[in-house]
C-alpha cells in the first residue's frame, strides 16, 4: 500500500510541477512543492536494518536528544523545526504579504468592504458543523473550516495549533484549492450575477485619497486593538500590519527586504517543505479524502457568501453596487479581485471596479485571521 | 477553553461569526471615525492659515 502511495506522490508531484510551469496552478507554490513531493517519495533508503525512511525532514520527532541528532542528519529538519511547527514562516509570508497590500483600499470604503468580507466568511463558519457532523474534532473541523478564508498562512498557523497531525494535508489542500479558484470562480460569477447586474459601473470619482500617514496610524491602532482582542493570534496580526507600516513608511531598503526577500524565500521553503512533508508515511492518513471534499465546500461557500455580500451591498445603495465584486470578499489577494476585474470587463469594458475589489480582498485578510483567532482562543 | 466544548457545532460557528462580524464592523468604525478626524484636522489647519494670512500684521 506504501509503495503504490508512494508511485501515486511521486506521479503527483511531477503534475504539479508540469501544471505550475505551465501557470495552470500557481507556480510560486507548487513547483517547489512538485519537487519535494516526487524527491521525498523517490529518495527512500534503510535507515536501520528494520526501518526504511528519508533523510530529508522527520517532522514526528519530539525528543530533545534525538532532535539534535536529526538536525545534523536531515537536510531541511533545521528549516523545519525552526520556522514551520512553530508557525514562523506563516508570519513570514504575511510579513511580506503587507509590504504588498494597499490597506487605503479598506479605508477609502470601509463599511462595505467589511459586509462582503463578512459575507465571504460564510464557508469558513458553515464548513464546522458540517465537518464535526461528518466525524473531525471541533479542532479539526476549525482548521478545515479556515480553508474557506482562502489565506493560506491562517491555514497553516491554525492547523499547527489546533491540529498538529492534520496540519500538512490540510495545507496542502488549502494551497492546491487556491491555486484552482482563479479557474473555478468566473463560473460561479457567471451563474450568480446576471449580465445586466455584472455590468454596472462604479462611480470611482468620491474616492477619497488616503494619505501614507492616514494608512500608518489606522494600522498601528487596528494591530494594537487586534492582538489585545486575540492574543494568540498577535504573531500574525503584528506580521501583516509591520508589512503595510514598512511598506507606508517608505523605507526602501526594508521594502525591498519584506516583499522580495522574505515573501519569495519563505514562500519558496513553505512549498517545498509541504512537498517534503508528503512523504507517503505522513499523508496517506484515512481523513484526506474527508479534507478534500471539506476544503472545496468550503471554498465554495464562501465563494457564494461573497456574491450575496454584493448583491446586500447592491440593495443598500440602491443599485449603484456591482454584486459580482463580492468574490473579492474571499481573501486570495489579489487574485480574486483581479477575476472580478475580469468577468466584469467582459460585460462592460468602462466598469472599472478594482478599487472596491482591492478593498474588499484586504477586508478579507482581516476577517479571516479574526475568524482564525476566534478559532483558536475558543478551541485550544 | 471549557465553555466551547460544551457548545454545539452550529451553537459555535454563530457565535464565532457574530463575534467576527462585531469585530470587522468595529474595526470599519475605527477606519471611518480616524479618516474623519483627520479630515477635520486638515480643514482646522487650512481655515487658521487662510485667517492668518488674511490677517494685516
Amino acid at each position: 500500500m506504501i509503495a503504490i502511495g508512494r508511485i501515486v506522490l511521486i506521479a503527483l508531484g511531477i503534475a504539479f510541477v508540469y501544471l505550475g510551469a505551465k501557470g495552470t496552478l500557481e507556480p510560486l507554490i507548487m513547483i517547489p512543492m512538485g519537487v519535494g513531493m516526487a524527491a521525498v517519495n523517490a529518495g527512500v533508503l534503510y535507515l536501520s536494518a528494520t526501518t526504511m525512511g528519508t533523510i530529508f525532514i522527520d517532522p514526528m520527532v519530539s525528543d530533545p536528544v534525538k532532535l539534535l541528532e536529526i538536525l545534523q542528519i536531515d537536510f531541511l529538519q533545521p528549516i523545519y523545526t525552526f520556522t514551520f511547527s512553530n508557525g514562523l514562516i506563516a508570519c513570514l509570508v504575511f510579513m511580506g504579504i503587507g509590504a504588498i497590500t494597499d490597506v487605503g483600499y479598506v479605508m477609502m470604503a470601509p463599511f462595505s468592504s467589511m459586509i462582503i468580507a463578512i459575507f465571504a466568511e460564510m464557508g469558513t463558519i458553515v464548513t464546522f458543523p458540517i465537518a464535526v457532523w461528518m466525524g473531525l474534532t471541533y479542532k479539526e473541523a476549525a482548521s478545515i473550516a479556515v480553508v474557506g478564508g482562502a489565506d493560506g498562512p491562517m491555514v497553516l498557523f491554525t492547523s499547527l495549533i489546533l491540529a498538529k497531525d492534520l496540519f500538512v494535508p490540510i495545507t496542502i489542500v488549502a494551497y492546491l484549492y487556491l491555486s484552482l479558484t482563479y479557474g473555478a470562480y468566473p463560473y460561479l460569477i457567471r451563474l450568480m450575477v446576471p449580465q445586466r447586474f455584472r455590468g454596472i459601473k462604479m462611480d470611482l470619482k468620491g474616492i477619497p485619497k488616503i494619505t501614507p500617514g492616514e494608512k500608518i496610524t489606522f494600522s498601528i491602532i487596528t494591530c494594537t486593538i487586534l492582538c489585545l482582542l486575540f492574543p494568540v493570534a498577535a504573531p500574525l496580526f503584528m506580521s501583516f500590519f509591520v508589512g503595510v507600516i514598512v511598506k507606508e513608511s517608505g523605507v526602501k531598503p526594508f521594502v525591498e527586504f519584506l516583499e522580495k526577500t522574505v515573501l519569495y524565500g519563505s514562500t519558496f521553503f513553505l512549498g517545498l517543505l509541504l512537498g517534503v512533508l508528503c512523504e507517503a508515511n505522513t499523508i496517506l492518513n484515512p481523513k484526506v479524502l474527508l479534507l478534500l471534499v471539506l476544503g472545496s465546500l468550503s471554498l465554495l461557500i464562501s465563494g457564494i457568501g461573497g456574491i450575496i455580500g454584493g448583491y446586500v451591498m447592491y440593495f443598500l445603495t440602491k443599485g449603484k453596487f456591482n454584486p459580482a465584486v463580492g468574490i473579492a470578499g474571499v481573501s486570495c489577494v489579489p487574485t480574486t479581485a483581479k477575476v472580478a476585474q475580469k468577468e466584469i470587463q467582459k460585460v462592460n469594458k468602462q466598469a472599472m471596479i478594482l478599487p472596491y475589489a482591492m478593498g474588499a480582498n484586504v477586508s478579507g485578510v482581516i476577517t479571516t485571521a479574526i475568524i482564525a483567532a476566534i478559532y483558536v482562543t475558543l478551541l485550544r | 477553553m471549557n465553555t466551547a466544548a460544551s457548545m454545539g457545532p452550529i451553537q459555535l460557528a454563530a457565535v464565532t461569526y457574530i463575534i467576527c462580524a462585531i469585530i470587522s464592523i468595529g474595526v470599519a468604525g475605527i477606519i471611518k471615525l480616524l479618516v474623519g478626524y483627520i479630515n477635520m484636522q486638515k480643514k482646522r489647519t487650512a481655515a487658521k492659515a487662510a485667517t492668518e494670512s488674511g490677517s494685516p500684521q
